[in-house]
């Protein structure tokens, strides 16, 4: 019997491409901003900590196409750092604010302040290039970076058009190699959204592994010997991880969740919208729309207290009760490994922990000091070996052939989120534009006229940018279902305009060139992707 | 605050403090003094000014580029209710519901006006059969207003083929118009095989199995060998109920 297993953690990094280059300020653009302030940084510094200490530590992370590009983005680095400037404003003036009001906050402030310095001083170190940061840890060995699909399309509803599913993939596939410089060995399909048949396209894209949720492979053909706990692989050469369910419960459940511990920090309590306008305005949206600003003041306290009674947070207090819970969790994984290798005989078990990475640091402000602290106890728990998923193969005698079940991680485990009364109009004008980009891409396939090569590139742009399934799970989870709606419209009445041009043998350049400032993403598509051969 | 809300605010013939909260959500410097119809010209003046409501414009667009097409990243124009195409789709939401959607083109529409006859969207679980129009398993099916353009079904089986159809009774046969794609269902429960397929890792670099590989393992029988030389003798009969209560007790979360 084995007496050790392996642990994957696999954290997927994706937001929606917004970029919004004719605005100086873009409200929804401040996503990106606070995620890098408050994950992507954090995350840096957290393995640049692990590094020195020389404490051994395995992660996989995907970082999807629209954050590659945004993370790229002149613009936007320029915007972000003026965002940086403007959050240290702001901590600055609560160091005077909150001297006269609360000694905790003024210590919270004076946190922040420290904080959000440290944040600029490494991103200006770096010269605003996250991304090669990300990359020297792969090289290093101690991260597995993985891409997405490539504007995190859903892809059980575009199987009926196999040129999208192809584009989605290998564009996927082309962005990581443009930014890291080799072949992505995996990927993570957005929403984690499986359908038989998809392998077969990561195949052909030279992917050698991908996830999905729990009842992808327990519900699947066969229902796998070993069920979540080994990798199998599908009839195309796939192979294929599923989350543990124990794991995710551990840190994602709201009721006994790490993140809803009273000692950490409260995310809907901002002082974004609790200091007076006059105060505020300078830090907060132009038109005077109130938003998070990152500085928070309030603890979670307990589970039924209410916004208005939270108590004052502590750092250092949540900092202790991080290291319980890292410690918690590290020995949570050596009992569950020693309880199936029991059941296991000879085969490691693999627990795969999959987790939206902004989750940590954004949502669960402590999430990166967790799992600096997870892996500092998992260096001293030889039962528990964290290992990306190639380690993990390297290992296996044998694998099973199986193929996984129809399957996403959203709400109930399938299409719902993605596909209901609320968003379900998106995809009769996501199927007609798809028809018509094949059509087009096929009939242009030969061309050698940049000004019909620059126009389908845009359109193929455009189609992408519809596609992607955050606009249909905003406009489900009811946010900001405007922008949602909006974009869509935005993306789709582009295409068809440019499409007008095409079909009419009258490309105007400039305003290919506009859209292109505009939806700058993919620079190096290839429309071809989408023609029939 | 977006226009559209405080341009409904306005309409909606507001109270002076109704217009005092707006304009300190917008920002607006008032006096004591001023009176409701200075107020009103103030958020007025305001929105005229601010075409765009979560954000502001950093320069004036280029207006060398095409200002006509587009005003900026921030406009929407309306997109097509129909493309007027003859179309039906069936996608499934879950094991137990699918979405079946439509568009009909002029010529259909005509059709379904000059028979004046109701109309019907039907499901048809097609598993395990030659569909032949007539033999379904089993048809889901519902008067559809024609505009209406989509309807959820409720179907009785998970992992099962379904097609969507649109049409009408005459004499109590269906007659179909369009037919849509053929879906399976995903399923909810585990299956249970009689034999496993594995693939030995210390003859096949994993790195290079594809598709190809595995086919030319399974023509030579080389799975079943594998498994009885590699594996847990405990293990070799997964296909059970036992397999999956082992399952069940190595894992404490979630739900199977």
């Amino acid at each position: 019997m084995k007496k050790n297993g392996f642990f994957t953690l696999m954290l997927h990094a994706h937001l929606p491409f917004i970029n919004h280059p004719d605005f100086k300020q873009y409200m929804e653009e401040r996503w990106l901003f606070e995620a890098i302030t408050e994950t992507y940084i954090p995350f840096l510094m957290v393995f640049k900590n692990l590094e020195s200490k020389k404490i051994f530590f395995r992660i996989t992370m995907s970082i999807t196409p629209p954050l590659m590009e945004m993370l790229v983005n002149k613009d936007l680095q320029e915007k972000y750092l003026n965002y940086l400037d403007s959050s240290i404003a702001l901590a600055k003036k609560e160091i005077e604010k909150t001297k006269d009001e609360n000694e905790k906050k003024l210590k919270m402030a004076k946190y922040y302040y420290e904080k959000l310095n440290e944040i600029k001083k490494f991103y200006l170190k770096c010269n605003g290039n996250i991304l090669s940061e990300f990359a020297s840890f792969q090289e290093k060995g101690y991260l597995e970076i993985i891409t997405c699909n490539a504007t995190h399309g859903f892809l059980p509803l575009m199987l009926r058009y196999p040129e999208a599913v192809k584009a989605q993939i290998e564009i996927g596939v082309q962005t990581y190699e443009n930014y890291m410089g080799k072949k992505p060995r995996g990927t993570w399909l957005a929403e984690c959204a499986y359908v038989p048949g998809v392998d077969k396209y990561l195949s052909e894209a030279g992917l050698k592994f991908f996830f999905v949720d729990t009842h992808g492979l327990i519900y699947g053909d066969p229902t796998p010997k070993y069920g979540v706990y080994e990798p199998v692989i599908t009839p195309e050469g796939v192979f294929v991880l599923a989350r543990d369910p124990e794991s995710s419960q551990q840190v994602w459940s709201a009721e006994v969740g790490y993140p809803g511990d009273p000692a950490y920090r409260e995310f809907y309590k901002d002082v974004g919208f609790e200091r007076d306008n006059e105060y505020i305005s300078p830090y907060i949206d132009p038109s005077g729309i109130r938003c998070n600003t990152g500085i928070k003041y309030y603890r979670i306290t307990g589970k039924n207290v209410s916004i208005d009674d939270k108590d004052y947070y502590d750092i250092d207090k949540a900092k202790e009760v991080v290291k319980i819970h890292a410690k918690d969790f590290a020995h949570k994984k050596k009992e569950q490994i020693l309880r199936l290798s029991k059941e296991m005989g000879d085969v490691s078990p693999n627990i795969v922990a999959p987790f939206d990475a902004e989750l940590y640091g954004h949502w669960w402000y402590e999430g990166p000091m967790f799992i600096e602290a997870l892996f500092e106890e998992l260096a001293s728990i030889p039962e528990v070996i964290p290992a990306t998923p190639p380690e993990v193969f390297e290992q296996m005698d044998a694998v099973q052939v199986v193929v996984p079940n129809s399957s996403t991680w959203g709400a109930n485990g399938y299409n719902e989120v993605w596909l209901n009364g609320k968003n379900d109009w998106i995809y009769r004008h996501l199927d007609e534009m798809t028809e018509r980009m094949i059509r087009l891409a096929t009939i242009h396939k030969n061309t050698s006229d940049p000004n019909i090569e620059a126009a389908l590139n845009q359109m193929a742009r455009e189609l992408l940018l519809a596609q992607s399934s955050d606009w249909a799970f905003i406009i489900t989870t009811g946010t900001t279902v405007e922008y949602a709606e909006n974009r869509t419209k935005f993306f789709l009445n582009n295409f068809m305009n440019i499409e007008k041009e095409v079909n009419d043998d009258n490309i105007d350049k400039k305003y290919i060139e506009k859209l292109n400032w505009l939806d700058a993403i993919f620079p190096k598509i290839d429309f071809r992707v989408f023609a029939k051969h | 605050m977006k226009n559209e809300k405080i341009k409904k605010i306005i309409e909606d013939n507001p109270s002076i403090q109704d217009l005092r909260k707006t304009a300190k959500l917008l920002n607006l410097r008032l006096k004591r003094t001023m009176k409701k119809r200075e107020i009103l010209k103030l958020i007025k003046k305001y929105l005229e000014e601010n075409v765009e409501t979560s954000s502001y414009r950093k320069n004036e667009p280029n207006k060398n580029v095409c200002e006509e097409k587009i005003e900026s990243s921030h406009a929407v124009k309306a997109i097509p209710k129909t493309y007027k195409k003859d179309a039906v789709i069936l996608d499934y939401v879950s094991p137990y519901w699918v979405h079946l959607r439509w568009d009909f083109s002029d010529n259909t529409i005509d059709l379904l006006k000059s028979l004046d006859i109701p109309v019907f969207a039907r499901v048809v679980d097609i598993t395990n059969i030659i569909y032949n129009g007539f033999n379904g398993n089993k048809v889901f099916q519902s008067e559809i207003p024609v505009g209406a353009g989509k309807y959820y079904f409720n179907v009785e089986n998970q992992n099962a083929n379904y097609i969507g159809e649109i049409g009408y009774y005459m004499d109590e046969t269906f007659s179909c118009l369009i037919k849509s794609n053929i879906i399976k269902t995903p399923s909810s429960s585990p299956k249970f095989s009689k034999s496993e397929k594995w693939i030995l890792l210390k003859s096949h670099d994993w790195k290079k199995l594809d598709k190809e590989t595995i086919n030319s393992i399974e023509k030579n029988e080389e799975f079943k060998g594998s498994l009885t030389s590699e594996i847990n003798l405990e293990y070799l009969n997964p296909s059970s109920g036992e397999h999956i209560k082992k399952l069940s007790k190595i894992k404490s979360g979630g739900k199977l």
